[in-house]
């Protein structure tokens, strides 16, 4: 016998990520998904973030790690609530993950949360989870052909966070290329070029939260 | 390594299908992937095979309709197929692009007894 169906394959994870949506709404909080390679600097970026901002906005972080909580710990110095979630074997984080996450997070004191995902280029960017926003980070040392061979999370991305900028005299990655196959790739990413060491363009990235974080207020 | 998670749901849903429609054992499911997801065909069906043993899919056929990405141009509204990821429309070089299809993560048919 043959059955016609279409269903989508992601369906229930969708289901559930929508779900996580409709309370992050009714708590007002605006809600970015940060993904990236391993160690392009997704954490080093949050403790920097919320070191800054945390007097000025109420900050809450998922840390997404297949092991250990030493992100959540590193988290935690900066004094706001964060919940790490182990994924075991997974790759991602999924819906799912979060929905039970959010159980241990008061989200009515929380207006901007992290969802720090995996490490991992190409996973994380196949699952909606609850998100306003996918932010990437992509750093000099990864080189500037990275947009190509890891198209989805690019094009699945509306903001690209180039990291490590200090470290360009010591590599050969070319910063104009790899903006040029990041916009290739995805024409409307909105792109910020940083360097946590230096600091250097961070005041732009700071500035851009908080306009997000009062825009989703209104 | 995402494509065990894709098999798991894969089996999920078939399962649902062969409960609502009385069948026992599965013959083929079709799938169609879009180019612009992810998915690696082999791995996926490599996963599909582990995950069905000793379940009412065992050996069945997994066929993957592999999906072009195709892009509607919203200037002058021609579609074309993005080959090499260049996603600038080939007329107007314009970058204000539809993806019509090339993200399709679905099961689209089941084959059962
Ligand atoms: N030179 C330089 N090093 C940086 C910069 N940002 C982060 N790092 C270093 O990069 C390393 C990895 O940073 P993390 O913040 O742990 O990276 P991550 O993306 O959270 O890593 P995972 O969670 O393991 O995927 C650390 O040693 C950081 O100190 C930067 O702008 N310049
Ligand atoms: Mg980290
Ligand atoms: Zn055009």
């Amino acid at each position: 016998m043959k059955v016609e169906i279409i269903k989508d394959i992601l369906a229930a994870n969708d289901a559930i990520a929508e779900e996580n949506r409709r309370l992050f709404k009714e708590n007002g909080a605006l809600v970015l998904n940060l993904m990236s390679s391993p160690g392009a600097g997704k954490t080093t970026l949050l403790e920097k973030s919320i070191s800054v901002l945390k007097g000025r906005v109420n900050i809450g972080v998922i840390e997404g790690d297949i092991q250990t909580e030493l992100d959540a710990t590193r988290i935690s110095k900066e004094g706001v609530e964060v919940v790490q979630i182990n994924t075991g074997s997974a790759c991602h984080l999924d819906s799912n993950m979060i929905h039970q996450a959010i159980e241990k997070l008061d989200l009515s004191n929380i207006d901007l949360l992290f969802m720090e995902n995996v490490g991992n280029l190409v996973c994380p960017a196949e699952f909606r989870i609850g998100e306003d926003m996918k932010i990437m980070i992509s750093s000099i040392t990864e080189g500037d052909d990275k947009p190509l061979k890891y198209p989805l999370m690019f094009r699945e991305s509306q903001v690209l966070i180039i990291n490590k900028i200090d470290l360009l005299p010591y590599c050969d990655c070319d910063l104009k290329r790899l903006k040029e196959n990041s916009l290739k790739i995805n024409s409307n990413l909105n792109i910020f070029e940083i360097s946590c060491k230096t600091e250097s363009g961070l005041d732009s990235w700071y500035n851009w939260l908080v306009k997000k974080v009062e825009e989703n207020k209104k | 390594m995402h494509e065990l998670t894709i098999a798991q749901s894969i089996l999920n849903i078939i399962n649902e299908e062969l409960l609502v429609n009385n069948l026992s054992k599965v013959i083929k499911i079709s799938i169609r992937i879009g180019r612009l997801t992810a998915i690696e065909p082999e791995s996926l069906k490599f996963c599909f095979e582990i995950i069905t043993k000793n379940t009412k899919a065992e050996g069945s056929v997994l066929e993957i309709d592999y999906v072009p990405i195709r892009c509607k141009c919203s200037n002058c509204q021609i579609v074309f197929t993005v080959d090499e990821l260049d996603f600038i429309c080939p007329k107007c070089m314009g970058s204000n692009l539809k993806i019509i299809s090339g993200n399709e993560l679905q099961v689209v048919g089941l084959e059962a007894e």
